[in-house]
């Protein structure tokens, strides 16, 4: 039996600046045949000590401690030793198989390429064969052929089971997957998931999967480590560790996820943000954020730091407390009155029959000989004060034109978007103008959606002065103001983005889509490039806001536990078209299209079932250019007749409130 | 693919109709007195009238258009004096003072401008990439700052004065360079010896206009093969277990090359400008040497020719480099 020994890794960076200790200490053990999940929030060093294992780490990089693969010796191993075992005694998958594989290259020359670096007297074409068999066996049809293929030929899910295979070509015996899901759809990373866990049982192999997702390490580890900080500060049985967390870190984490939180209800999140590797906090490093410094006598928290030790047999945790006290689990805050639902509750923004197509480029000269792709299809959808709707739906679904349409960045092929007695779809921007400012947008990523050249205060400022909202001289205080209601400190009005963290900096995008006092928020995927625990800081802040100015979001996700616990109705999305819509506890509760059942099964939830007990939707969301005939959903369904490949199924209602496109609707079933 | 070569072509021809017009209206029918211009300072009556007839110009622009474009395909008979010179097809006007056409004045001096542009230019490329790559793999270490500095020295002077200042010091001063112009390589005698003389006449140029061409290809690639050694296909690739020599020359560089291909039509027109300097110095006798002294002896059919000329090679160029980008890079679709 195969073991890899990490002892004691430390892995510091010593530029110019200060020394940045990524991971200080850590130890594990792994042996063939299990899965060890590393968890952490971004920074925390599980990519770093991943790295490491291979020496792939960069020069600047200082490696210490030991690492041994049975018994030899990888940390300062030489070169030629260390290569000899990539690849082929240790194996690597990465986060994003869109940039992990050569552009120029085809799939088969690369997976052979990888055979033959530890097969030197091996043909070309015997490479080639076997490159065939591994993606065979990864789930590739036609693997014969599409080993041919360039890596723009293969959809997200089959990059990365291509870079399955390349790994697993060698048979190695352990196999390090860094984020591996991370970039894929839910529904094509149960599918990688469950072939990762097959791959296990089937080969012995060993495991390391590093992940952000808690949901993701519930499903297949078989112990997990959760890291902080460069350090190990939790390890057990993954079970245990999820049921009952030792390390106050952990237990706060877990606290913090939407699926295990009441809809509706404020998340009990953590403050602040994980800090910075150049400097970290004195003592536990944890003690800024912990809510229970005040339980450990002497400020030892501030000091010292505690040792990692064992409670019981096979679990260890860091904490000068030895047990943590019982969470307030009982205490739920309703961010919202709820919505009286009777008939005269008049929509603010009702979009209806919604249509866009865009024209193929380069497919003809003529502009009617061009092919029109349709990538929004009669989407209807009411968005109500101080009430939130979620559209969900795969990559492509057509989620993110909605958002543009709506917002008018894009112009609707037809359709209406009612606003305030007008319809906003044909009215020229010069009109559109002053609704604008009632109508705001909250973008995805944090980083970009700022311009890094403008001050916070030019950011938030500026739509106060474009429609002149306070009179110039009042707009520094009102940018004050707005900055102390999103959570920021007013002082730090001058600073530039880079200077604020990625929850700061979607605070100052948060603030900015407030300035103007809008009725409607439209939000692009607002949560999900930022870490869980300040995830569930900005959810909360959006709930406040809410509450207090009644503004109705339109919130746009592939999360769904996201959207169940932020959203009272809910939209499902399937290449452009919506296949089921209806109130959160109807469609979560009762999902009536096999569509939605599937997004909902595949969802790594922590208390979800494992591989085996649960249904996986095969395939991938198939190319907008080439919809299917009658329902667009019947290639991937379960219960697919006759009928499904002629009639197009209409959207019907099937219990109040509820309505569903499926000629066989789950009528009146629970969920799992 | 055929269908596209077929489209490009198409495109091409047309690019290559449109300059020809123009270089036609430019040198040949342009605002001012041409017969005036080629007769020069000891102009006599009946010379002035020689030319005028032998450019056509008393007829009207469209007229003479026609006659320069169908002379291109089913050539014609200029008057010259007394006598007159078949120009074939393709035909770009006769040279008065040389009393030939200009067409073959342009192939005698092929040879000569191509083995200097081909050399150079495969110089340029190679030595280019080589050192990018090694300037990247050493970043910001000694190497690369050497690489640099010199790189960026030697794009900052003006070739014009490098050479000369070759000339002067290597053929004239330490007579380590010939100067005694071109030696073709299929000539009487041995093939190896004629190799050797072939090779030793265009030594200058190619040295000159292939390292001095080096020095931006150097930089160019250096950066691409930064970027690309940042690639996550990269990490791949070392994950798997390759050498670092397999990393570089099989992922990294291989990704510099479609950017370097572009580079390289762009800057086709530079290398042919290049040649016309290097020519003139070297005496050697092709279409650089043809324009240059084109310009002196104000023999505009033979400016013109040698222009069209240049244009029509830099429009193949394209051509080829869009063929070869497509099959560098699988994500080009033809279409």
């Amino acid at each position: 039996m195969s073991r890899l020994v990490v002892d004691n890794l430390s892995v510091t960076f010593r530029g110019t600046g200060r020394a940045v200790h990524a991971v200080c200490g850590l130890s594990y053990e792994l042996q063939a045949g299990r899965t060890l999940g590393i968890v952490g929030e971004s920074g925390c060093g599980k990519s770093t000590s991943a790295l490491a294992v291979l020496g792939l780490n960069d020069r600047r990089a200082e490696v210490t401690g030991s690492i041994r693969l049975d018994g030899t010796e990888i940390v300062g191993a030489p070169a030629a030793q260390v290569r000899a075992l990539r690849g082929s005694s240790v194996a690597m998958v990465f986060q994003n198989p869109q940039s992990a594989l050569h552009p120029m290259k085809t799939i088969g020359t690369q997976i052979a390429e990888a055979y033959r670096v530890h097969h030197p007297r091996t043909s070309r074409a015997v490479a080639l064969k076997r490159a065939a068999e591994m993606l065979d066996r990864v789930g590739i049809a036609a693997a014969a052929r599409r080993v041919r293929d360039y890596p723009h030929e293969f959809s997200g899910g089959m990059r990365q089971r291509a870079m399955i295979a390349m790994a697993l070509i060698n048979d190695p015996s352990f196999l390090i997957a860094d984020e591996p899901t991370t970039a894929l759809d839910v529904t094509v990373q149960a599918q990688i998931l469950d072939l990762l866990d097959e791959l296990k049982d089937e080969r012995g192999l060993g495991i390391v999967l590093i992940t952000h997702d808690v949901g993701v390490v519930s499903t297949v580890a078989d112990d997990v480590l959760v890291m902080y900080a460069g350090r190990c500060v939790e390890f057990g049985p993954t079970r245990d560790v999820l049921d009952d967390p030792r390390m106050p870190y952990t237990a706060e984490l877990l606290a913090s996820l939407p699926s295990r939180a009441e809809p509706d209800a404020l998340l009990p999140a953590i403050p602040g943000s994980p800090p910075d590797p150049s400097r970290l906090p004195s003592g536990c490093a944890f003690h800024p954020r912990c809510p229970h410094i005040d339980l450990v006598p002497g400020g030892r928290c501030h000091t010292a730091l505690p040792e990692l030790v064992g409670s019981e047999p096979g679990r260890l945790s860091r904490c000068h407390l030895r047990s943590l006290p019982a969470r307030r689990t009982s205490v739920i805050i309703t961010a919202r009155e709820p919505r009286t639902g009777a008939p005269s509750d008049e929509p603010v923004l009702d979009v209806e029959h919604l249509t866009k197509d865009f024209a193929l480029r380069g497919a003809g000269v003529l502009p009617g000989a061009r092919k029109r792709v349709r990538v929004v299809d009669d989407v209807s959808l009411a968005v109500h004060r101080g009430s939130s709707i979620g559209l969900v739906g795969e990559t492509g679904c057509g989620k993110t034109t909605v958002a543009r349409l709506i917002v008018r960045l894009l112009d609707a092929t037809s359709g209406t978007i009612r606003y305030a007695g007008t319809d906003l779809a044909t009215m020229s921007q010069a009109d559109l103008r002053p609704v604008r400012k009632d109508l705001q947008m909250i973008f995805q990523d944090p980083v970009s959606s700022l311009n890094g050249r403008h001050t916070a205060h030019t950011i938030i400022g500026t739509p106060l002065r474009v429609h002149a909202i306070v009179p110039g001289a009042g707009v520094r205080n009102r940018v004050r103001e707005l900055m102390e209601v999103v959570g920021l400190n007013p002082d730090h009005a001058d600073r530039y983005p880079h200077e604020f963290s990625s929850g700061q900096r979607q605070r100052i995008g948060i603030a900015r889509a407030l300035a103007v006092e809008p009725k409607i928020i439209v939000a692009d995927e607002p949560v999900s490039s930022l870490d869980v625990s300040v995830q569930a800081q900005i959810l909360n802040l959006l709930s406040r806001l809410q509450a207090e100015f009644g503004i109705g979001y339109l919130f746009i996700a592939h999360d769904l536990t996201v959207v169940r616990q932020f959203c009272q109705d809910v939209s499902v999305m399937y290449l452009g078209k919506v296949v089921e819509t209806g109130g959160r506890d109807a469609v979560y509760g009762r999902p009536a299209h096999p569509y939605t059942k599937a997004l909902l099964a595949a969802v790594p939830d922590v208390a979800a079932p494992r591989r085996g007990e649960r249904a996986v939707l095969s395939g991938e969301p198939p190319d907008p250019a080439a919809v299917p005939s009658g329902c667009r959903f019947r290639a991937r369904c379960p219960i697919a007749q006759n009928v499904c490949a002629q009639v197009e199924p209409p959207l019907v209602e099937v219990a109040p409130g509820q309505r569903v496109a499926c000629h066989f609707p789950a009528v009146g079933a629970a969920a799992r | 693919m055929l269908r596209h070569v077929a489209r490009r072509s198409v495109a091409g021809l047309l690019v290559l109709l449109a300059t020809v017009t123009a270089t036609f209206w430019l040198f040949l029918s342009g605002p001012f007195d041409r017969a005036r211009v080629m007769c020069g300072v000891n102009c006599t009556p009946l010379r002035y009238h020689q030319i005028r007839a032998s450019l056509s110009a008393d007829r009207p622009f469209l007229s003479q258009l026609g006659e320069y474009l169908s002379g291109l395909f089913v050539g014609r008979d200029v008057p010259i004096g007394k006598i007159s010179v078949h120009c074939a097809a393709p035909c770009l006007g006769v040279s008065y003072a040389q009393r030939r056409s200009v067409t073959a004045l342009i192939l005698g001096g092929l040879p000569v401008t191509a083995s200097i542009a081909i050399g150079a230019a495969l110089l340029s490329v190679t030595v280019g990439l080589w050192l990018g790559a090694v300037a990247a793999t050493h970043r910001n270490r000694v190497v690369d700052r050497l690489i640099l500095t010199v790189t960026m020295g030697a794009t900052a002077v003006p070739f014009a004065v490098v050479v000369v200042l070759a000339y002067l010091l290597f053929v004239i001063r330490w007579n380590i360079l010939s100067g005694d112009g071109y030696h073709p390589l299929f000539s009487d005698g041995s093939f190896w010896s004629n190799l050797a003389s072939w090779t030793s006449s265009l030594l200058p140029a190619w040295l000159l206009l292939g390292l001095f061409g080096a020095a931006g290809y150097g930089r160019f690639s250096r950066g691409l093969i930064v970027e690309s050694l940042g690639e996550d296909y990269v990490q791949t690739a070392v994950a798997k277990g390759l050498s670092e020599r397999a990393v570089l020359r099989r992922h990294a560089m291989r990704a510099a090359y479609p950017p370097i291909v572009t580079i390289f039509t762009l800057d086709l027109a530079g290398l042919l400008s290049g040649t016309i300097f290097i020519e003139q110095i070297f005496g050697l006798s092709g279409i650089g040497y043809l324009a240059f002294n084109s310009i002196g002896e104000r023999d505009l059919p033979v400016l013109a020719g040698t222009t069209l000329f240049g244009a029509a090679l830099v429009v193949l160029g394209n051509l080829l480099a869009d063929l070869l980008l497509a099959r560098l890079d699988p994500r080009v679709k033809l279409q």
